[in-house]
């Protein structure tokens, strides 16, 4: 009976030890290891290695579902925008796809999680996207002529619409006019139209699985695969899309902008073009 | 084990002809990642349908009543996706709205709870994360809807349903000779579509002043409701444009300072 007992007090310690172990194993990789991450990668060698800017000074307009201001990784960069459903300056994010996009943009260089592509660029989220990520044409429409009024640099649109809308079209031609660049994603769905992304005087970006911006018949190509990125419960997450594409590319826009900015040259969608080609080359 | 098998066996032979079909080798197409069976497309009805997850959606649309009906059929578990047992049925009626310019608004409403209304708006603007196929009700009678429209070549202007006028055309005069006018849509540019019926001459004429379209049994009929909407009794010549689905001849009325209006009288 003893012998019994202990047999089974050892099994049973030896179940305790194996789950102590297992529990110990899943939380060393469970846990993000931000700097070895893809999106780190992505960084030092599609843009920073080259271009050596942070966006500092660059305004870019997050026209999404809003952002979680409050998390570790955004800090002084984001500032009071607008909430076009409600009519507020609370722009909490109630979907997540406005921190992710804000996130792969201009996570702070701060050591903590990630980092985002132009993390001193100034971000002014505009929340137009509801809890379930869709929207009103009209709400976006007043968001761009908001990014007009307050003198955005760089607008992002991380959305579509297979709706060509003509009031959509003139306030982003408004918006280019002003010297806006305007950037938006194409629809993932690859067999609908895409608006505002196909758009002559907007930079359309559609997602692919390279560590590089391209550009390739009208379209800007940017990584939109297993992204690591900020995510509304304070955490970090793994996206894919086109939305993330068109967020790569705001934020490097950003970083080209300052450069030209650095050097007295004007910046618009040609120079951003002409830099993208490069690179592709 | 046998007994079981001849269970199952029975309650498959005994299982509604519609639920069956699927064995058939029917036309099915495939839209936003559902495969849909084309039921029926006649004269009186479109029927398509799906099977997504066990459930059963068959989705209707009635052309004399000109009304969407969306069944559902729950069933406990399939085989081969034919449902087995007794299904619960829930039945929805199809508002649509609008499906021009390849969007579309349209609210799903149950039967028995009016409260739990979808509505579908394709003209939103919508995040482009991770492409993830809906599982839900409004996504699965979106895509029903599609296949619908699509089978029965319509669309949906302002709650008024259209048909492609190179599907319709040929047997208006035939089906009806005694409507001289109908209601006729232009989408996208480059399609003509016939809507319902207009009782009069002075009804195809306001339409045509008003820059609406209308489509006429013969180039009698037509140039008779262009010169009636003329304020100055004057026809344009007749013509037709370039384009498949726009290949129809068709009169302008004349404006005031002789220049074509925007409404188009086509004609058979």
């Amino acid at each position: 009976m003893t012998r019994i007992r202990k047999v089974y007090i050892s099994l049973v310690l030896l179940i305790v030890l194996i789950t102590v172990v297992c529990l110990i194993i899943i939380n060393q990789f469970g846990t993000f290891n931000f700097e070895n991450s893809q999106m780190v990668s992505k960084l030092v060698s599609n843009t920073h290695a080259k271009y050596d800017y942070t966006g500092q000074n660059i305004k870019i307009a997050v026209i999404d579902s809003g952002i979680m201001d409050t998390h570790s990784d955004f800090g002084e960069n984001i500032k009071v925008g607008y909430n076009f459903i409600l009519d507020t300056t609370d722009t909490f994010d109630f979907n997540g796809h406005g921190t992710h996009v804000s996130g792969v943009i201009a996570a702070q260089d701060n050591e903590i999680g990630i980092k985002g592509i132009a993390p001193k660029a100034e971000i002014y989220p505009l929340l137009v996207l509801n809890e379930e990520g869709k929207g009103e044409i009209s709400d976006v429409c007043e968001a761009i002529s908001w990014c007009i009024n307050n003198k955005i640099d760089i607008i992002n649109l991380s959305f579509s619409t297979k709706k060509n809308d003509s009031n959509l079209k003139e306030v982003i031609d408004k918006a280019t006019l002003a010297g806006i660049v305007v950037i938006a994603s194409y629809n993932n769905d690859v067999q609908v139209h895409s608006y505002p992304a196909e758009y002559e005087n907007v930079i359309g970006v559609k997602a692919h699985d390279k560590d590089l911006i391209s550009f390739n018949d009208g379209i800007v190509y940017a990584p939109g695969k297993r992204v690591a990125t900020t995510n509304i419960d304070g955490s970090y997450v793994y996206v894919d899309g086109n939305s993330i594409a068109a967020a790569y590319v705001a934020g490097f826009a950003a970083l080209v902008k300052e450069n030209y900015q650095n050097k007295g040259g004007d910046f618009d969608i040609d120079a951003l073009y002409s830099v993208i080609n490069n690179i592709g080359n | 084990m046998i007994s079981l098998l001849l269970v199952i066996s029975l309650t498959i032979v005994t299982l509604p002809q519609a639920v069956r079909a699927a064995d058939n080798f029917s036309d099915t197409i495939t839209v936003d990642g559902y495969v849909i069976e084309i039921v029926t497309n006649d004269d009186d009805a479109t029927v398509v349908k799906t099977m997504v997850d066990g459930v059963q959606y068959v989705l209707e649309l009635d052309k004399e009543e000109e009304s969407y009906e969306l069944e559902t059929k729950e069933y406990s578990s399939t085989i081969f996706g034919i449902g087995i047992g007794i299904p619960e049925i829930e039945i929805y009626s199809i508002e649509v709205e609008d499906t021009t310019d390849d969007c579309i608004v349209a609210d799903v409403i149950p039967e028995t709870d009016h409260s739990d209304i979808v509505h579908i708006d394709e003209t939103m603007v919508e995040a482009q994360a991770s492409l993830i196929i809906g599982t839900g009700l409004g996504a699965i009678a979106l895509a029903l809807l599609k296949a619908l429209l699509a089978v029965a070549a319509s669309i949906v202007v302002a709650g008024v349903i259209y048909y492609a006028a190179s599907s319709v055309a040929h047997r208006l005069k035939r089906d009806q000779p005694q409507v001289h006018y109908y209601m006729a849509y232009l989408n996208y540019g480059d399609n003509v579509y016939i809507g319902p019926k207009l009782n009069s001459k002075s009804a195809a004429a306001a339409r045509l002043k008003s820059g609406l379209n209308v489509f006429a049994i013969s180039s009698g009929y037509a140039y008779d409701a262009c010169k009636s909407a003329s304020p100055i009794n004057l026809v344009s010549s007749q013509q037709k444009h370039s384009g498949a689905g726009k290949n129809y001849w068709h009169y302008h009325p004349m404006d005031t300072i002789k220049k074509q209006g925007a409404g188009h009288c086509w004609f058979i």
